[in-house]
């Protein structure tokens, strides 16, 4: 049986019969969609003023993030650039590996993995796991998360290719690092674009520590206009590793 | 390809009843299917239907390509769908299957049906969407695309990816048919 005809079975096992629906759905929108339009014209009213103290709060807001960004970037900055030995070399010297993904020729010849046993892509030490997403006009957001059960010295750099545009697979917020691509408003907030994201055991997330030993959640932005097949190099001090997800 | 989000609005916000019942009503049946196939329960899928159209109701009379009325409609039955399942997400993590199984004949085929059930509601909400689209309504790609407001090659891709999800040992162009 294909795969067709086995989704058509497994739904209609479940799917109400559907006769006279159309009729009753319609029927119910036209009976109270009139009050529902004049209870919305009323909170219309009251929405009016307080849509004002809505501008100005948000407006404050964005004040403050934009203020509050900068800081913080200015004070990471600051304390990243303060070692100024080992672990920028490091990560240098990481940034320096040259990226080795695989080339399908088609869709078709794209196959996700390496997968560990808990089915997270990743051969180790670092893992993946997708997970929801934010969308913009530029884009789709994924809100990923990294893992890895064991320790790891130095920096961990990750980076992300789209396998047929070849356009590099962008990260925003926490850990993104590296080369400035473009600049995106995600869920409200601007965010700047980077091409790398940089994780440490020490500055792991401290919100999975009853599922895994280091994690960071970190998110990873697609243009609307990518294949859907992308290839990962994770590189870290005495390996690297490649995955891909398509 | 002109995607539905640039469907433009019209001068007039309101259209006659008897109108919008012609309208909505063919598109009724496909939302269900389409809604039934998100959720996986009779009753929520008709409120994500009912509230659709309400929406609908609201914003039908600014749509100015009728052509684009039935990817349009699916695609706010679509986001409808995810939001009832973010609701129930959060009050009941049982992805909308039923505590018993009704098994009324060939008891094998219902289980083969629940897993397969149970493996496409663990797919992310827009991999689920377009399987649901493509095996379940019988949509082209085109079609599937306009609903998931992505481009041809995007929705293609996911499709790809949830089909070796679900059927690994399946070859994808022989999933396809």
């Amino acid at each position: 049986m294909s795969l067709r005809k086995q989704i058509h079975s497994a739904f209609d096992e479940v799917a109400p019969p559907t006769f006279g629906a159309p009729e009753r759905v319609v029927q119910t929108v036209l009976a109270e969609g009139s009050s529902r339009r004049r209870k919305e014209r009323m909170m219309l009213r009251l929405r009016v003023p307080l849509s004002l103290v809505a501008v100005f709060v948000l407006i404050a807001l964005v004040v403050g993030v934009l203020i509050g960004g900068r800081l913080i970037q200015n004070w990471n900055s600051f304390r990243n650039s303060a070692p100024a030995g080992g672990g920028q070399t490091e990560l240098a010297q990481l940034e320096s590996r040259p990226l080795v993904l695989p080339t399908p020729a088609s869709y078709l010849d794209c196959k996700p993995g390496p997968f560990n046993q808990a089915g997270s892509l990743g051969k180790g030490p670092v893992y993946g796991d997708g997970g929801g997403t934010s969308s913009t006009s530029w884009g789709i957001y994924y809100h990923n998360l990294a893992y890895a059960e064991t320790d790891i010295t130095g920096p961990i750099l990750v980076r992300a290719n789209d396998l047929f545009t070849h356009q590099p697979v962008v990260f925003v917020g926490q850990y993104a690092a590296g080369p400035v691509a473009g600049h995106d408003i995600v869920d409200g907030v601007a965010v700047e674009q980077h091409t790398e994201l940089v994780f440490a055991t020490s500055e792991a997330s401290k919100s999975y520590r009853s599922t895994h030993k280091f994690a960071w959640p970190f998110i990873a932005g697609v243009p609307t206009t990518w294949s859907g097949s992308t290839g990962w190099q994770i590189d870290g001090v005495g390996f690297s590793e490649v995955f891909v997800a398509c | 390809m002109q995607q539905v989000a640039d469907v433009k609005p019209s001068r007039s916000s309101v259209i006659s009843e008897r109108t919008f019942a012609d309208l909505l009503t063919p598109l009724i049946e496909p939302g269900l299917r389409l809604a039934v196939g998100m959720l996986h329960d009779p009753s929520a899928a008709e409120d994500a239907v009912q509230e659709a159209s309400f929406t609908a109701w609201r914003k039908l009379a600014q749509i100015q390509h009728q052509d684009q009325l039935r990817a349009w409609f699916l695609g706010v039955v679509a986001n409808k769908c995810r939001n009832a399942r973010r609701r129930k997400w959060v009050a009941d993590v049982k992805l909308g299957l039923p505590e018993q199984l009704s098994v009324v004949s060939g008891e094998e085929r219902s289980l083969r049906g629940t897993d397969l059930r149970r493996a496409i509601a663990r797919l992310r909400h827009e991999d689920r969407l377009v399987v649901v689209l493509y095996f379940y309504l019988d949509m082209p790609l085109e079609d599937v695309a306009a609903v998931a407001r992505t481009s041809v090659g995007a929705a293609r891709a996911r499709l790809y990816r949830s089909v070796q999800r679900l059927r690994p040992e399946l070859a994808v162009e022989e999933a396809l048919r």
